[in-house]
């Protein structure tokens, strides 16, 4: 079962795979490469998330404001290290769980949710209190048509612990 | 010899199998969420926990609202209602709301800097601690010198030297003034602090004045094309306030440090372990743009 370069089929699987091994082990070390130079739209990257350009040029624009003069090379280096920090301290919150456990933060992001549904209904069918109703409902509905839904504590003994 | 040379290859594929899957898991960037469900989950909305604490906090908003509705009616519309409010806030995950809408954005900093700040706020003062920091800024917790004075107010050098001496020989700086021509400025008479003489006088004369003792009058001061005339009626030393006395304000004060140095410190290990990259081209062309 000899090839014409004189390896088994076996010994040239194992020489592909380690080849492979290797490509892998190359990729895996090497850093995850994010090509930000080319990129006209975003300034900096904090763990994968973009600050743009738009961002950064509205924070240095209400900076420039405050000072009442152009902004200088040390204004626009703390403007954009402000922008990192409060990237920062947002990744940290949502890590933390703030989405589900800050009160603020959970309530706002459902009415954001709920805003935009019933603007879209709006849109579509007017100002009518009832199909913005009926959009909301439809939306909920198919929301939990493709949710994962999993009893631990089915509902009737939550509600026998209250009696 | 030929089997053993097979089973050989298979443990070396076995072992770079093994190995692929480590640096695979090693190596990626998506976090592993293992599930810690509480114990006191109810229900798994997308494997996410709606929990019987979660409930409770619900029974006690919906308070009064609710009080007509019967208490396995009640519970059955407050868990729904907790399904659906999680299922929207995935949702709202998934399009990317919380990193896109600015509202949010600013509770979700906001609610970073609570977290730390209160971390920080848990950890026991204990008093050599707050000894120790009173010792190390007694600056902070001295009363600030204090003077009490009389300044004047001349268009002449000549006239600003007579009202001098007059005072000199026992008449009062307002008398002598009136006479010279010159005009007192107006200010309490009441021993201040600098920051306060510095609202009447300015920097350099406030600082002259602080060093001028007590019943003294200081030789004429030309400053620009005035002259003028200090004389200082009172002058307290700062004085070291009694750790007892300001025990409150150091507690205040360390507080307000530990803070600080809190959430500086959770920034820089935040910065520290994140992965930063900076668009040189386009920061360097913005800012050649703005010149």
């Amino acid at each position: 079962m000899k090839s014409t370069l004189g390896l088994t089929t076996n010994q040239r699987s194992l020489t592909l795979l380690i080849c492979g091994s290797i490509l892998g082990i190359l990729v895996a070390v090497s850093d995850p490469y994010v090509s930000v130079s080319g990129d006209t739209t975003v300034v900096a990257w904090v763990n994968d998330t973009a600050i743009g350009k738009a961002q950064y040029s509205q924070a240095l624009a209400l900076y420039g404001q405050e000072k009442r003069s152009p902004a200088n090379a040390k204004d626009r280096t703390l403007v954009l290290d402000r922008l990192i920090e409060e990237e920062l301290l947002v990744q940290k919150a949502v890590n933390d769980g703030a989405l589900r456990n800050n009160l603020s933060v959970r309530q706002r992001t459902l009415q954001t949710i709920l805003d935009s549904i019933q603007s879209d209904a709006v849109a579509t069918n007017g100002s009518n209190t009832e199909s913005s109703d009926k959009a909301l409902e439809g939306y909920i509905e198919q929301l939990r048509i493709n949710a994962t839904i999993e009893w631990l504590s089915p509902p009737f003994i939550v509600k026998q612990a209250r009696q | 010899m030929r089997k053993m040379g097979v089973n050989t290859s298979n443990t070396v594929r076995a072992f770079i199998g093994l190995l692929g899957l480590l640096l695979l898991l090693a190596g990626s960037n998506t976090q592993i969420n293992w599930q810690h469900q509480p114990i006191d989950t109810i229900v798994l909305v997308n494997q996410q926990p709606v929990t019987e604490s979660a409930l409770q906090v619900a029974r006690q908003r919906a308070g009064r609202f609710m009080v007509q509705i019967p208490v396995q009616d009640r519970d059955r519309q407050l868990l729904q209602r907790l399904i659906d409010d999680e299922l929207i806030l995935q949702r709202a995950e998934e399009l990317g709301i919380l990193q896109a809408d600015p509202g949010i954005r600013k509770l979700l900093a906001r609610s970073a800097i609570d977290t730390v700040v209160r971390e920080s706020q848990a950890k026991p003062i204990k008093e050599p601690e707050l000894i120790a920091f009173y010792d190390d800024h007694q600056a902070v917790f001295q009363q600030p010198q204090r003077i009490m004075l009389q300044a004047a107010q001349f268009d002449d050098l000549e006239m600003a030297n007579i009202s001098r001496n007059a005072f000199l020989l026992g008449d009062s700086l307002k008398k002598t003034v009136s006479h010279g021509g010159g005009e007192m400025l107006p200010i309490p008479l009441s021993p201040l602090p600098k920051h306060m003489l510095i609202r009447y006088l300015g920097i350099s004369l406030t600082d002259l004045a602080l060093g001028i003792s007590a019943t003294h009058i200081s030789k004429p001061i030309v400053q620009g094309d005035n002259i003028y005339l200090l004389q200082v009626i009172e002058n307290q030393p700062a004085t070291l306030m009694p750790f007892k006395q300001v025990r409150q304000t150091v507690m205040t004060e360390l507080s307000s440090r530990q803070r600080r140095d809190s959430l500086t410190t959770t920034l820089e290990k935040l910065k520290q372990n994140a992965s930063i990259q900076f668009n040189l081209s386009l920061l360097e062309q913005l800012a050649s743009t703005d010149k």
